[in-house]
């Protein structure tokens, strides 16, 4: 259940809740490996939402600001992975509702619709699109570009299996809905994606 | 649109992976990882202290325990020390009367030793007692208006000299001050008089009485105020008994010529020249003026140690309807015995009282106590 020490520490301490209830319990190097190990997760995952390095910075700020804050009140009744990903979730709602923008809140039965048939919608076939090799940076654009053509809530459906690796029901507990709507929700964004990068390929452009 | 629930391949796609995990690269800023770490540190260490804290509340809450009653000794202490270092003031003499309060010290050693002394007294001292002799006066011994005769003898040595010669009983300061204030008394209502008055308030306001009502001058007045002064034993001793003194004065006092106006107007010139024999070179001003009268001035000391508020605002010799309301007032608020002295006052002081007085100040028979 506990996610695995990716950095190779001490198994012993390695589980995420046990480094986090042990940062509670006062040790700071508890801390220092949770947040090596999650830290390019949730600034990917942050980044991808707003599209904005410098709003991602702000917003990846508060959610740790607000682990830290809240380690006494932290119960390992689900995943530290669930639990973290859930503040920056939290985190990412507020900016859009202060900024005036609630992305992620759509309408559910719109984006679960027929009208988005992704098989439907997609564009030929990749056979037929010519294969582009793209570097790390030009990736990123596509990538970028492909994710902001997806509804919030299937961009964070597909951001939070690919960033904080959460399983579906994972994704669903964080997201409030049922295990079948993440899994709609995923298939419609798997299937843009391949849409939008599927002549796309990793190498030197 | 399909119904069924995907399968895991639409729901992964190992080429987006492999698209994702290559350009998936980015990572925070270091500034923040070192700001995270900070707060971290930061946060561990204060959430420490409490807990150091919390481990030892038996011996926080000993030492805590007696930090109430700690602070209540310091307090305690510092509030000793400072109600002690605040001088004990005597009790103050508080002479209740309708008689001003007296102004200033030096006024009455002035008094004192003119008599025997000759000293004389400066015309601010004289000015000063002129003044204050000009206060609520009944123009009576021991009956100024709203001024209890005791408050003759109320006022210490300074209104009463030892017993002087007749005649000559005030002091030169004495008589250039009453000189000054019987300008107006002096039994010439003579308003120029009044106008020439000394730059004193009084002098002018005695004339100014003068004028409103010459025919309450009275020489008897004059005569009775220097008995009285003569006569007035020690403040110490006679404290209560000014209103006896005065009495007596009154009675010894020689037969005055009638009261009118021709009549009061050589009275008044005889003691202004018998006074003006004592008055000082010092105060030469006041030598048209120097009608001296002993108890006028006693009774202006005394007034001015008087601490009636109504003396202290400067009220003077009143007009009959004043004085007769200045009466009631008295009766009314329960201040019998000065109302007696009052209503006494206006008695002697009007032949005609019984007409004067109404129907209710005539006819109030002061409670027997």
């Amino acid at each position: 259940m506990a996610a695995p020490a990716p950095d190779g520490a001490d198994p012993d301490v390695s589980h995420d809740e046990d480094l986090m209830l042990a940062y509670a319990a006062g040790d700071v190097g508890a801390f220092d490996r949770l947040y090596r190990r999650h830290k390019g997760g949730v600034y990917r995952y942050l980044l991808r939402h707003c599209g904005n390095a410098s709003t991602a910075d702000e917003l990846f700020q508060d959610v740790w600001a607000n682990l830290i804050r809240a380690r006494s009140t932290y119960v390992p009744s689900a995943r530290f992975t669930t639990w973290l990903y859930q503040l920056a979730q939290h985190r990412v709602i507020d900016h859009w509702r202060a900024g005036g923008r609630l992305r992620l809140v759509i309408d559910e039965a719109h984006t679960d619709a027929g009208d988005d048939d992704p098989i439907e919608a997609s564009p030929a076939p990749r056979t037929e699109e010519p294969d582009v090799r793209a570097g790390a940076s030009e990736l990123r654009k596509l990538i970028d570009a492909a994710l902001a053509q997806l509804p919030p809530v299937q961009r964070d459906a597909f951001l939070l299996q690919q960033e904080a690796g959460l399983a579906l029901d994972e994704i669903a507990q964080l997201t409030g809905v049922g295990v079948e709507t993440v899994k709609s929700r995923l298939r419609y964004a798997v299937a843009r994606l391949r849409a939008q990068l599927g002549h796309v390929h990793v190498g030197n452009a | 649109m399909t119904d069924r629930s995907p399968s895991p391949e639409e729901l992964h796609d190992p080429h987006l992976d492999a698209l994702w995990r290559a350009a998936s690269s980015e990572e925070p800023p270091a500034a923040i990882d070192t700001a995270l770490s900070a707060l971290a540190r930061r946060e561990a260490g204060a959430a420490s202290h409490i807990r150091v804290a919390a481990a030892a509340p038996k011996a926080q809450s000993k030492a805590r325990a007696w930090w109430p009653l700690a602070a209540a000794a310091t307090i305690g202490a510092l509030a000793l020390g400072i109600v002690q270092m605040f001088p004990q003031e005597e009790a103050e003499r508080v002479i209740v009367s309708d008689m001003p309060a007296k102004p200033s010290a030096p006024r009455p050693k002035a008094i004192e030793n003119a008599p025997s002394q000759g000293t004389h007294t400066t015309p601010l001292e004289e000015d000063e007692e002129a003044r204050s002799k000009m206060k609520p006066r009944a123009l009576f011994p021991g009956s100024v208006a709203g001024t209890p005769a005791n408050k003759l003898d109320a006022v210490p040595s300074k209104a009463i000299p030892a017993p002087k010669a007749v005649g000559g009983p005030l002091s030169n300061s004495r008589d250039a001050a009453a000189g000054k204030v019987d300008d107006g008394r002096s039994f010439v209502p003579d308003p120029k008089q009044g106008a020439e008055a000394p730059a004193s308030g009084m002098l002018s306001r005695r004339m100014r009485e003068e004028k409103v009502v010459p025919e309450i001058e009275s020489p008897r007045s004059m005569d009775t105020d220097a008995r009285s002064l003569v006569r007035s034993a020690p403040p110490s001793a006679s404290a209560n008994g000014s209103a006896v003194q005065d009495a007596r004065a009154r009675e010894n006092a020689p037969a005055s010529p009638a009261l009118g106006s021709g009549s009061e107007m050589d009275a008044k010139k005889i003691a202004r020249d018998q006074m003006a024999a004592q008055r000082p070179a010092a105060f030469p001003a006041a030598s048209d003026k120097a009608a001296t009268q002993p108890m006028p001035l006693a009774k202006a000391r005394a007034d001015r140690n008087a601490t009636d508020e109504t003396a202290s605002a400067g009220r003077v010799v009143l007009p009959d309807a004043e004085w007769i309301a200045l009466i009631r007032r008295l009766r009314d608020e329960g201040r019998i015995e000065e109302a007696k002295r009052e209503l006494a006052a206006f008695r002697a002081a009007h032949a005609d009282a019984e007409r004067l007085l109404p129907k209710d100040v005539r006819d109030w028979q002061p409670p027997k106590e």
